[in-house]
């Protein structure tokens, strides 16, 4: 164990145990269901106030979505990686969409991290969006004389693209060290992170220029601390965000 | 561990599969753009070289591309970016030798790019003038064409499959309705099958029939594309052999029935005095004028079609090598609202642009200098990919192992020789390919160009073996560069 776990672990209190837990979901106000980690990633890749528009290409929205599923399960214990994803755990994820996507899993074990990232993006986005609506973070917005339906965000206290520019800007005090990643909470701190990066994301929350550069090197420094099975979501979720500059659209 | 694919109930199946043979050769064949080839590069073949075999070219380089295809789709499940030659040379004949094909086919692709430009725009050009009597320059329709690509590649759209598929429908249609009545109304000569005959490839101008004709089967490659997409493996097999037969048999029969009309004698004078005019001339003195306007029309449609797919298909490769660090990084920028390679698809506009000012400036003329120099010199590159990468899939199977021992060993090696003799031929005539005076410095400076380019790719790819190992390590990874462990690499 690194010598920064211990110091990690008293910072953020997390418990080492998996589960429905901690890990994957974040603080949220009183009386609130906690955001899950694909939750805060949708949030963060949208913006606007009366209706939420993406930040990034859709796809690449969706992408990290998918990404953001599988890595809420990985923390939760419930798959491994070892390369194929396969289940693991009790079978008992907290929520409906978590548990449609390890029910598929168990269907189907055996496939690479890659084949999973491609087949769960094209739902993903939508999925989580339903998700955030179900648990009230999102409101429906009805379709315009020239807009389709679309969604905006109930007030309340989450904002997980101020959290995503906290996570950069206080880049030495999210995730100190060298060593591997080994608390939980922290990994999925930092797995938001580096997929906000490997989708673009990052790169659109208005950070200055300098803070913008050091983040997309902190992404990739990150990327390298964390386990094997999450470094290697994120390394799927980046190596489709280049094929989709090397797909032109039909 | 290869890619599978995920259907909960059954064997793999990609989610929301997929494309059958029937689709894999319609984007095939379309990025061949039949109509270009036939009306445009043939045409200017017969009036460049002065040669008239070229209908027999199409034929034989469809059989040798056949051989060639059974190892290349044989190695495609292998190899990450399974579009781009130079990913299989790095697989196969090793990253240093990949590193130079990357600087061949950038080189070869931009040169057939440019070129569509320069026949864009005087197909355009002869268009507006026949339809509407008005003389545009050629270089405006051509800077007007290559502004829309440029716009379009920053926005990361190719031409709709179902347009692609109508235009490509109604191109297949107009040239076969054409060759029907060349053959029912032929020349002075009579239905003769002069330049269909193998003997033709017994002289010296084997080398430019056959260069010719691979020129037109550039873009057959991308069948491996779709292979992620398609429904499985023998799919991608069935779509390549019948991409190539349909190529082949198409375009040899079309050019075979263009000397029918003016009779195998007549065939490149009348190339010389009607240029890229010469299919639709013909016609017009034998079908109702409305078909020869449609036929002009998808004519200067195909080229914009063309030169779309190779304006993506350069900043494809721009991007690669920049993602790989084999070129600078900042090539690898993508556009986060489209997702577009936009760094390197503004250096291919920028290359266009310079290419049509060059031509301009230079008093070059645009069907010789700009259409047909471009497109010649750009297949010589894009056959020394192909012979390189036929060697580059028994090098690979060799190693690795697997696989039958026709598909991975022999077909790969009859492939290279028989692709070898044609790059030998090509070069030693490469003179009269490009109708220069013998001793002009072009016959041999172009092709030097390759060789220029090749030695630098080497050296580049040692520079880098010893001094960015993990660079190194990642050559031909393509989109998956950035996301792997160097590890996991040399595994793969």
């Amino acid at each position: 164990m690194s010598p920064i776990t211990s110091a990690e672990r008293s910072r953020t209190g997390a418990p080492r145990t998996a589960g429905c837990g901690p890990a994957t979901a974040h603080r949220a106000g009183p009386g609130r269901i906690p955001l899950r980690l694909a939750d805060r990633y949708f949030l963060a890749a949208h913006t606007g106030t009366d209706r939420l528009v993406p930040r990034v290409d859709p796809a690449l929205v969706a992408l990290g979505c998918a990404g953001g599923l599988l890595a809420e399960l990985l923390l939760e214990d419930e798959i491994g990686v070892d390369p194929a994803v396969h289940p693991r755990g009790p079978g008992m994820p907290p929520d409906f969409l978590a548990w449609s996507v390890l029910r598929e899993v168990r269907a189907a074990p055996d496939h690479d991290v890659r084949t999973w990232v491609r087949h769960l993006a094209p739902g993903a986005a939508q999925k989580v969006r339903a998700r955030l609506t179900i648990i009230d973070v999102l409101r429906e917005v009805p379709p315009g004389r020239f807009r389709g339906a679309g969604c905006r965000r109930v007030p309340g206290p989450d904002r997980p693209a101020d959290d995503v520019r906290e996570l950069f800007r206080r880049a030495e005090t999210t995730a100190p060290g060298t060593g591997m990643i080994t608390v939980p909470a922290v990994q999925a701190e930092v797995c938001l992170a580096v997929l906000a990066a490997a989708t673009g994301v990052a790169a659109r929350l208005g950070l200055p220029r300098a803070e913008a550069r050091a983040a997309a090197g902190r992404a990739e420094q990150w990327r390298d601390r964390l386990p094997a099975g999450l470094r290697a979501v994120v390394g799927e979720v980046a190596a489709a965000q280049a094929q989709c500059a090397l797909t032109p659209r039909r | 561990m290869q890619s599978s694919t995920v259907n909960g109930s059954g064997p793999p199946a990609l989610a929301g599969a997929r494309l059958g043979a029937p689709a894999i050769v319609f984007f095939t064949v379309a990025a061949a753009a039949p109509e270009t080839v036939v009306g445009g590069g043939a045409v200017s073949g017969f009036a460049v070289s002065g040669v008239s075999g070229i209908p027999v070219g199409y034929l034989v380089i469809a059989l040798v591309l056949a051989v060639f295809s059974v190892g290349y789709v044989a190695m495609a499940r292998h190899v990450a970016n399974a579009g781009a030659f130079y990913a299989y040379v790095a697989k196969g004949l090793g990253r240093v030798a990949g590193t130079a094909a990357g600087g061949v086919a950038l080189l070869a692709y931009n040169l057939v790019q440019v070129s569509l430009v320069g026949g864009f725009g005087v197909g355009a050009a002869d268009l507006v003038r026949t339809t509407t009597g008005a003389a545009v320059p050629w270089w405006l329709c051509a800077a007007v064409g290559a502004g829309a690509v440029a716009v379009l590649g920053l926005l990361r759209i190719d031409v709709n499959g179902r347009v692609l598929g109508v235009l490509l429908l109604a191109e297949v249609a107009v040239v076969l309705l054409y060759d029907l009545a060349f053959v029912t109304e032929p020349g002075p000569a009579g239905v003769v099958a002069d330049t269909l005959r193998p003997g033709q490839l017994a002289t010296g101008a084997a080398g430019v029939i056959l260069v010719i004709a691979f020129t037109g089967f550039i873009g057959f490659e991308n069948s491996t594309v779709l292979a992620e997409e398609a429904r499985d493996p023998r799919t991608v097999v069935a779509a390549t052999y019948t991409s190539v037969a349909v190529i082949g048999g198409l375009y040899g029969l079309s050019t075979w029935a263009m000397t029918v009309a003016t009779g195998p004698a007549h065939i490149v004078g009348q190339a010389r005095a009607h240029s890229t005019e010469l299919l639709f001339d013909l016609a017009a003195q034998r079908l109702p004028g409305a078909l020869v306007t449609a036929g002009s029309a998808l004519y200067v449609t195909s080229l914009f079609a063309g030169m779309l797919s190779f304006h993506h298909v350069c900043a494809r490769y721009f991007f690669a090598l920049g993602r790989e660090g084999v070129g600078p990084g900042w090539l690898a920028a993508t556009s986060p609202r489209t997702s577009a390679p936009v760094a390197g698809s503004l250096v291919q506009s920028g290359i266009a642009a310079l290419a049509v000012s060059g031509c301009v400036l230079g008093g070059l003329d645009p069907v010789v200098h700009l259409f047909f120099w471009g497109a010649s010199v750009g297949a010589l590159g894009v056959l020394v990919l192909v012979t390189a990468t036929s060697l580059a899939v028994a090098g690979y199977f060799l190693r690795a192992g697997g696989g039958q021992r026709w598909s991975t060993l022999v077909a790969p090696l009859v492939a290279a020789a028989a692709l070898g003799s044609v790059l030998v031929l090509t070069v030693a005539a490469f003179g009269t390919v490009l109708g220069v005076a013998p001793g002009d410095p072009a016959a041999w400076a172009l092709p030097l160009l390759y060789v220029l380019v090749i030695a630098a790719g080497a050296a580049w790819g040692a520079v880098l073996r010893r001094h960015r190992p993990s660079t190194y390590a990642r050559i031909g990874m393509g989109a998956r560069a950035a996301a792997l462990a160097p590890e996991e690499e040399h595994a793969r």
